[in-house]
């Protein structure tokens, strides 16, 4: 006390082991290598193995698009859908694609909003699969309306029938929902590329500057620029938090709102989002781990973001996990017949048993390695947890929708669904779409946002090291 | 292209490039107090706390995002009530086709509130930092480019009433200023 | 005057004086007020049952402060966070103070006092459908053991019947001798089954009573299992050393801390905090279920325990914002807490408020959407009449819409006396909330057995109760909180995030 020195003496050693922050970019790095290491991937010839990696989801997307055009021509017939089983893996498919979407959205905004600064390494990349993400998804449900040319009987448009849309189903807002998702994602996800979209337009020469120009808009990165432009970031995550909550709690509506049992239940919302979250992490790090090796980004995305992201999911799944207990425990404590029935035919002799038992096991027992900090710095551990979380959380949606749906309340219409091929091509060619969506977007623009991962080294802040003085204005008037 | 020797086109102002972010700070605090009005800092990434040391108050995006957000959502409950109570009203899942409905228009409406408000974010962002604008006398400057990249850079505008050629020039070496830069439009 | 200066030195931390007539006074409202509510809960037995209700209604109210404190010191701990060190002693005096609520509450749990049977019907219900199958199989016993033994006799002579008839055959053709063999095999599975059930006296009368108890009471029959007395307790016990054993681990390592300033005791309790958190989610689930989803135990909802949940987090953060301020007013905290602080607790009011009423918008929403009777008789209640316009008022304005308005304003979050005014409207909401809750079951069950022309939605003067329990275990709670602040100093003087956390900035 009589050395008049502040703060600084009250402290512990603060580089105590377990107790130092780690730095977000290691090796000292300057911004000048910041913004060649990025900027490289996009000038420079993309490596052999993009190469491999890109035929084959062109393949995938042709697949695609072959089915679609089958399916059209044909009728939904082709699907393996029938009654009782109405929705299968199209529906599956779609939450699963709007699930993955979520995880970007929780980096962007959530992670902003709570500041959590490793976000910057990985958000471009995560939004960006958001936005292919939801561009799979849509696909589904567009399609499963059966007639795809009236698809804008969706939209509530003025028609010469004089007919609206029914305002109190779930199904339209999960039109409303999807489609406000995707705008605002990509609104994000541009208003976040511009600063970078300007620093390869300040470095490419020709056509490239023309474009990359085109789009950055003119961005010279003044403050009476970014004032307003962090505001707008700032207010866009704000947006995006609630959104992403409100987009999976109305996918969760489609089930919950009915009577079907294993459907009708109040932990849906939060349930789902909890489950979006941890499989979209899931696909982020499936993404980011190979992104990382193969162009070099180790210094970016350090083995601590690595960590960070393996806990999250660790954290998301005991979420899931609590719900799928929850759920148990409840059919049991409500004593409503068709509820306990409807889990006992999940869990001990339904025909889709199989399905809980791979749900269960990806999803909760699998994540709980991370809590081991060897597995979290064991990249190939990641690996793999990461794709037992992803099988995992597209058997979740399986589980729910055709388990429920082949045991009705009458068991004279009980049956059975298993998917027709044209299903599965139409899957395989969603992750081929995604991938070259992906893969293009690896080739043409900055996969990790370069303004944001400058302004989290440690020299960046104008203030650093000396915090006092600006703390001393923002003192409380004392009174 | 334009440097301090071709002096033929009309001055826009001086671009000054500074070591880093700290001093960058330190000498927009001065510009600041030396009363400079059409003036900038260039960084490549917001610098904390600048706004401050320029002496420039909060954005009022917010305001034009609330604007927008209110609109979305009076548009929404409009649209229900018009569509499910006067125009077209069917009873179905069991609920009436009056006001009492209202939980059931709650998604929809929050959906049209954030993606106005979304609208309204872009558009006020792009009206309040006026872009854009593919042209700019900057862009004429070598040194300029630099701010995408590592460069920390004080732009004084010649239309600023204090601007005075010499003055101005050696006010942003004492600063510490390293190159500064003349450019015309 | 308290509280440090400029110039002071951090290490020693700052200790809070009690003002001697504030303890004076809590302990004598808590004390007497409590001292009143037994006196009159035991004198006038026709009231007991209204007073059960009040009662759950106040240790539940100050049970969720802190309850939440605890979350929050274990958040603060798991997401490594560095900006709430200086708020994170207050966190933890909070959370401290769970054993003291739930030894509170212990009156209700005790049969003896008269509330348990009049708050969870289950109970007095289990009682008497037992009681009376228990006398019915009683009497049936000796009739039932000698008929099934007939039955058992009769499955055994069908089977030898059946073997022999398959000697008497000379030679079967074979389909003919795979069907008596079949029928053989049937006829002894049968009877295994039968010889499988017991008959003795005892045997039998337990397999009766479970007739007779689902006969009579088939939902508590299907529910025995969860609902049954003993397992009750074996909760009960669970619930408190889960969650006062954790506040008080937590707590403890971290006053060794301001001792001896050694980091160890850091990383444990952010180790420990993470793994906790599981036992933490599963012991106030299943007690709000115990507690709140089980007074009227036929209804049900998955998502209980997370909206409990989500209204102890949002106002004990407001707590923690007004207790910080009258701190300060009284001149502790000022060279520690900042603005930044405030905003940023702020901040955190402001996402759970959101996320409160998401959670409790979701959970009106389903179940009234889908419209199953079961389900939507918690919602009948309570959106009907009186209450109805209660929901409204103070749910949905005053718990959702005031607050999140307000608390969009940035300037809102960083001045400390607005800030506790929207806090401590939270608070009050947050009581309407868990009013909401508990008392419109107070009058459908106090007054079911009077038949349809009797029941009565409201209990008269019950209100009176009400005020008075929240008062004694308001009073009680302040008591104790008192002397916990007292007890160490009002931050961790030596944690090693400190200095991050006294300068943050946001």
């Amino acid at each position: 006390m009589a050395d008049h020195s502040k703060a600084n003496a009250a402290v512990h050693p603060s580089e105590a082991e377990g107790v130092a922050r780690e730095l977000l970019v290691l090796n000292n790095r300057s911004l000048g290598w910041i913004t060649d290491r990025i900027c490289g991937i996009v000038e420079n010839r993309q490596p052999f193995i993009w190469w491999v990696l890109f035929v084959p989801s062109v393949f995938g997307f042709c697949c695609l698009l072959f089915s679609l055009v089958y399916l059209v021509s044909t009728g939904v017939g082709v699907w393996g859908m029938n009654h009782p089983v109405a929705w299968g893996w199209d529906i599956v498919n779609f939450v699963f694609w709007i699930g993955i979407g979520h995880a970007g959205t929780l980096i962007s905004a959530i992670l902003f909003l709570t500041r959590q600064k490793w976000r910057t390494s990985v958000n471009r990349a995560s939004e960006a699969m958001t936005i292919f993400a939801v561009m799979c998804a849509g696909i589904f449900p567009g399609f499963h309306v059966g007639r795809f040319w009236m698809v804008w009987f969706l939209a509530p448009i003025p028609n010469s029938n004089g007919i609206w849309q029914n305002f109190k189903s779930p199904l339209l807002w999960d039109v409303f929902a999807v489609s406000t998702y995707f705008t605002v994602s990509v609104l994000f996800w541009y208003i976040g590329l511009i600063p970078d979209l300007a620093t390869l337009r300040d470095r490419a020469k020709g056509i490239g500057k023309k474009l990359y120009g085109f789009f950055a808009l003119g961005w010279r990165g003044g403050n009476r620029q970014w004032r307003h432009y962090e505001m707008a970031y700032l207010i866009l995550a704000a947006l995006s938090t609630p959104l992403v909550l409100s987009v999976h709690s109305v996918v969760s509506f489609d089930f919950a709102t009915s009577v079907v049992p294993g459907w009708h239940t109040t932990i849906f919302p939060p349930y789902f989002v909890a489950g979006a979250i941890f499989g979209g992490f899931a696909m982020v790090l499936t993404l980011m781990l190979p992104v990382r090796k193969l162009y070099g980004l180790e210094d970016l995305i350090t083995a601590k973001h690595i960590d960070n992201m393996a806990k999250i999911i660790l954290l998301t799944g005991t979420i899931v996990g609590y719900a799928y207990i929850m759920e148990l425990f409840i059919s049991y404590y409500s004593a409503n017949a068709f509820e306990t029935d409807a889990f006992h035919l999940r869990i001990l002799s339904g025909p889709y048993t199989w399905a809980y038992y791979c749900m269960f096991f990806c999803n909760v027992i699998a994540p709980q390695v991370f809590w081991f900090k060897w597995s979290r710095h064991n990249l190939w551990m990641v690996f793999i947890i990461v794709n037992l979380v992803n099988a995992g959380m597209w058997f979740e949606r399986f589980v729910i929708i055709p388990t429920s749906l082949a045991r009705d309340f009458l068991p004279g219409q009980w049956g059975y669904y298993s998917a027709s091929w044209v299903e599965k091509l139409l899957f395989t060619g969603s992750f081929g779409m995604f991938m070259m969506f992906f893969l293009l977007f690896l080739r043409f623009l900055p996969v990790i946002a370069i303004s944001e991962v400058k302004g989290v080294l440690p020299e960046s802040d104008p203030h650093h090291p000396d915090w006092k003085h600006l703390r001393e204005k923002r003192r409380v008037s004392s009174k | 292209m334009s440097n301090s020797s071709s002096s033929s086109n009309e001055l826009f102002g001086y671009v000054a490039e500074f070591s880093s972010a700290t001093d960058l700070y330190h000498a927009a605090e001065k510009v600041r107090d030396a009363g400079f009005r059409r003036w900038d800092v260039h960084t490549p990434y917001p610098v904390h706390g600048m706004d401050h040391a320029m002496g420039l108050g909060k954005s009022w995006l917010s305001a034009l995002v609330l604007c927008g957000g209110v609109t979305g959502s009076m548009t929404a409950l409009a649209l229900q009530f018009f569509t499910q109570v006067s125009l077209y009203p069917t009873v179905v899942q069991d609920k009436p086709t009056n006001l009492f409905t209202i939980p059931a228009f709650f998604p929809v409406t929050f959906e049209l509130t954030i993606l106005f408000s979304a609208f309204a974010t872009l558009i006020g962002l792009f009206a309040l930092i006026m872009l854009p604008r593919w042209n700019h006398p900057l862009f004429n400057s070598p040194l300029f480019s630099k701010f995408s990249n590592d460069g920390f850079l004080l732009v004084i505008e010649a239309r600023d009433p204090k601007f005075k050629r010499e003055k101005t020039k050696e006010l942003l070496s004492e600063i510490g200023a390293g190159k500064i830069e003349e450019v015309t439009y | 005057m308290a509280g440090l200066k400029d110039g002071d030195d951090y290490r020693d931390g700052e200790r809070f004086k009690i003002p001697a007539l504030l303890q004076l006074l809590c302990l004598g409202v808590g004390g007497g007020g409590t001292l009143l509510f037994l006196i009159l809960s035991f004198s006038m037995s026709e009231k007991t049952g209204a007073m059960g209700y009040s009662w759950l209604f106040a240790v539940i109210f100050f049970l969720s402060l802190a309850v939440g404190g605890l979350f929050w010191t274990m958040l603060h701990h798991a997401t490594n966070s560095g900006w709430g060190t200086v708020v994170r002693r207050l966190m933890e005096n909070l959370a401290s103070l769970i054993p003291f609520m739930l030894i509170l509450g212990l009156p209700l749990l005790i049969s003896g006092f008269g509330f348990r049977d009049k708050l969870w019907e289950w109970f007095p219900k289990r009682e008497v459908a037992l009681h009376h199958a228990e006398e019915a199989a009683k009497k049936e016993a000796p009739e039932y053991i000698t008929a099934r033994k007939a039955e058992v006799a009769k499955a055994v002579a069908a089977v030898e019947a059946a073997k022999k008839e398959l000697a008497d055959v000379a030679s079967p053709s074979p389909g003919h001798r795979v069907h008596l063999e079949r029928k053989i095999e049937e006829l002894q599975k049968k009877a295994d089954k039968f010889a499988k059930e017991d008959l003795s006296e005892d045997g039998a009368i337990a397999t009766l009573t479970d007739k007779h108890f689902q006969h009579d009471e088939a939902l508590l029959f299907k529910k025995r299992g969860f609902l049954n007395e003993s397992f009750w307790w074996i909760r009960q016990i669970f619930y408190f050393v889960v969650l006062a054993g954790i506040a008080f681990l937590l707590r403890g390592w971290s006053l060794k801390q301001d001792r001896d300033g050694d980091p160890k005791w850091f990383r444990w309790m952010r180790r420990w905090s993470c793994g906790l958190l599981l036992f933490f989610a599963t012991a106030w689930t299943f007690l709000v279920f115990d507690w709140l989803m089980g007074l009227d135990y036929s209804w049900f909802s998955t998502m209980w325990g997370v909206y409990l949940f989500a209204g102890a987090a949002l106002n004990s953060m407001g707590f923690l914002v007004i207790l910080l301020t009258l701190l300060r007013r009284a001149g502790y905290l000022k060279n520690v807490v900042t603005m930044e602080h405030y905003h940023l607790m702020g901040k955190l009011m402001h996402a759970f408020v959101i996320f409160w009423a998401y959670i409790a918008f979701s959970q009106f929403f389903l179940i009234w959407y889908a419209n199953i009777t079961e389900e939507t008789k918690f919602f009948l209640t309570r959106n009907t009449g009186f209450w109805n316009t209660y929901t409204i008022a103070f749910l949905v304005i005053g718990h959702f819409f005031v607050p999140f308005v307000a608390l969009l304003l940035r300037a809102v979050k960083k001045i400390p006396h607005i800030l506790s005014g929207i806090a401590a409207w939270n608070l009050l909401m947050h009581a309407f909330d868990l009013y909401w809750i508990i008392i419109p079951e107070r009058g459908p069950s106090l007054t079911a057995h009077l038949g349809k022309e009797g029941i009565a939605m409201v209990i008269p003067g019950a209100w009176v109760f009400d005020l008075l329990a929240f008062v004694s275990v308001g009073g009680l709670f302040g008591f104790f909180l008192l002397r916990q602040l007292a007890s160490a100093s009002l931050f961790p003087c030596r944690d090693p995030r400190l200095d991050e956390s006294l300068n943050v900035v946001n």
